[in-house]
């Protein structure tokens, strides 16, 4: 096995000489596992539709079905499987489909942008810890065990309470109480990292310590990161849903997941069908993203065979 | 052991402070402050009633005599020896804060650390009351749970690892991945519709039937108030206790020991539960200490949905409504269990894990 700084290359095996093996990158490698795993390409599938039809949510629901998300209507709690109404309609006669069209953006928005956030952080932070180490370390690894000491849904609830953020400050919020977990991850990775021969050549050569850790470190990380990033989205979709059901999260009228159910305890006998949609919806995004992540883990993992 | 436990106490008091300090930073930092919420609960205060309060408050003092006015109190900054009602001396703050020309009254407050969290803003309580009546409703469901978790969870995980790859083991991987990204919420809420408003078959809510004096029954007269939150709960720590059960036990399936075990002809059950799982139940104490937390700070989510009176219940109401004594000796005392739950798990690791030593 000869190791680069790209990743692992792997020569043909020399116990059996006649079988003749292509050489592939880690890269390559991870792709083909990837492409063989059925469940994990049908929670992809299921993820790329949700995505498409998030995107395109203001143009289905202005151009196509002609319906607007925040317009009341005199019908309210219309049942599933209405005329028009596929989905029904909420307490206030809106129309359940469109919302949950627009709420799809914001709930996937949260969670896809607040991950990248925190993964910046943690990138960050994490690598510069393990590599510059001393006081600085000291200094972060309390900062870390402080923000550890308080468990994160209290954070997020007061913060929430006392700040009533928009969606892109949830963003932040959520970044800004959700990053200890993968900086710890990257801190630990990097302090391996560092000792490795293709560092001290580096070294060697004069390079700079940001051009180390971004140059040499990062790409060394990307299989980490990338299936901690399927599983954070996910965790930050359940951490949205529940603040913005507790009405602490996005406010109404705009539409998430989350705040489509903040209501439906009040309807239960009334519209039961307001509970139901809108939690299957989580429910399915955040699944496939765990099973995603899952699959990415297994595709990467050097030591799982084809 | 002792030694090991006091450098233990002595690393968390930084952790404490810096909690602390985050804490009133997060507070004092919102639109208003604390000032803004009491004009708004009496609208009809006077002017002067304002005055007074900002004084008593101390709202224009430099933010870090705030900070510690709340921490250790302020009647060592502005102290009355003669009885008065009107300071004689004072540190740290001004004698005359507002400039009338009068020494303003000596500070009464003694501080979150010698046991002063206020009265609540709301109900006029004192925190500490408010705050310890629900330690024991919090007590109750969290124990259950972790109860029903661990007993449901590691015996799964067990399995799970003897039979890997079968459809057992499967099985429970599907499951465990179903519970964790099932928001605990809404799973509560169908579980209510279901059972609750459909079939009435359990209570829609609450910790027992309203009595006049708010006092419950002996817990056996109303399991059926705590069935569902149970549930919910043990979900998530059945998925969680299952699979790190799962995957200790397969380190340990093929050591020497087990090996032995089989070779001198005992049963299966007595290779896997006498000699695997006493050793892979070990790490499990590293579980045990974010355990604890929850059981001790309360599931923040479920109390909500179930409208159960416990600490979680009590610290969403509170930040909703502003309530900032309540929300700060929540969240004190939520990171105090956080810090004991971590010291915990880990003695507890190494009481049971003799290879450990403390140094």
């Amino acid at each position: 096995m000869a190791t680069s700084s790209g990743g692992v290359t792997v020569l043909s095996n020399p116990i059996d000489p006649l079988e003749k093996r292509v050489s592939q990158s880690l890269m390559q490698r991870a792709l083909r596992r990837f492409l063989r795993d059925r469940l994990t390409l049908l929670a992809a599938a299921i993820l790329l539709v949700l995505v498409t039809l998030s995107v395109f949510a203001p143009f289905i629901t202005d151009v196509v079905m002609q319906i607007d998300p925040n317009d009341t209507q005199y019908e309210a709690l219309l049942p599933l499987g209405t005329p028009n109404h596929l989905f029904g309609t909420d307490d206030l006669g809106r129309d359940q489909v469109a919302r949950l069209l627009h709420a799809g953006r914001i709930s996937l928005g949260i969670g896809v942008f607040g991950a990248l956030a925190t993964l910046s952080i943690g990138l960050v932070i994490g690598m510069s810890m393990g590599y510059f180490g001393g006081a600085y370390d000291d200094f972060m690894n309390w900062v870390i065990t402080t923000l550890d000491s308080l468990p994160t849904i209290y954070l997020l609830i007061i913060i929430s309470a006392l700040f009533r953020p928009s969606p892109e400050a949830l963003v932040a919020v959520l970044a800004l109480t959700g990053w200890t977990g993968i900086t710890r991850l990257i801190r630990g990775q990097t302090l391996s990292l560092r000792e490795r021969e293709f560092i001290v050549s580096a070294l060697s050569m004069g390079s700079s310590a940001w051009r180390i850790m971004f140059v040499h470190i990062l790409p060394n990380l990307i299989s980490v990161t990338a299936i901690s990033l399927a599983g954070s989205i996910g965790g930050l979709i359940l951490a949205e849903s529940a603040l913005s059901f507790l009405n602490l999260g996005v406010q109404p009228p705009t539409a998430t997941w989350g705040n489509m159910l903040s209501k439906a305890q009040e309807f239960f006998t009334r519209g039961p069908h307001m509970a139901i949609v809108p939690g299957v919806l989580i429910f399915v995004t955040v699944l496939c993203l765990y099973v995603l992540g899952d699959g990415l883990r297994d595709a990467f993992d050097p030591t799982s065979r084809d | 052991m002792v030694k090991y436990v006091t450098r233990r106490l002595l690393q968390a008091i930084p952790t404490f402070f810096g909690i602390t300090f985050l804490a009133y930073l997060l507070m004092s930092s919102t639109p208003g402050g604390p000032l803004a919420v009491l004009y708004f609960s009496n609208p009809r205060m006077s002017n002067q009633q304002k005055e007074a309060l900002a004084l008593r408050l101390g709202v224009n003092d430099p933010f870090i005599v705030q900070y510690l006015r709340w921490l250790i109190g302020d009647d060592w900054m502005r102290w009355d020896s003669d009885g008065d009602g009107l300071s004689d001396g004072s540190i740290l703050v001004a004698l005359d804060s507002n400039g009338d020309g009068e020494a303003d009254p000596p500070g009464e407050r003694r501080g979150i650390l010698r046991g002063d969290f206020g009265t609540s803003f709301f109900s006029n309580r004192p925190v500490l009351t408010v705050i310890s009546e629900r330690i024991l409703p919090t007590l109750e469901l969290g124990l259950a749970s972790l109860v029903v978790g661990l007993t449901i969870g590691v015996p799964l995980g067990i399995m799970a690892a003897v039979r890997k790859g079968r459809w057992f083991d499967n099985g429970t991987r599907i499951m465990a991945v179903v519970f964790d990204s099932i928001p605990a919420f809404w799973l509560g809420l169908m579980l209510l519709l279901i059972f609750a408003s459909s079939l009435g078959w359990l209570p829609l809510g609450g910790r027992c039937k309203t009595t006049l004096d708010d006092t419950c029954p002996p817990i056996y007269e109303r399991i059926n108030y705590l069935v569902l939150p149970v549930f919910i709960l043990a979900t998530g720590a059945i998925a969680g206790y299952s699979r790190f059960t799962r995957a200790s036990m397969l380190d340990v399936i093929n050591q020497d020991y087990m090996r032995t075990a089989r070779s001198k002809g005992l049963s299966n059950r007595q290779v896997w539960f006498r000699h695997g799982a006493r050793n892979a139940l070990i790490p499990i104490a590293t579980f045990l200490g974010p355990a604890l937390t929850g059981l001790l700070a309360g599931a923040v989510i479920t109390e909500t949905v179930f409208n159960y009176p416990g600490l979680g219940r009590v610290l969403t109401a509170a930040a909703t409504q502003r309530d900032f004594p309540v929300v700060m000796a929540a969240t004190i005392y939520a990171s105090i269990a956080t810090i004991l739950g971590y010291l915990l798990s880990d003695m507890l690791y190494a009481v049971i894990d003799p290879r450990i030593r403390f140094e």
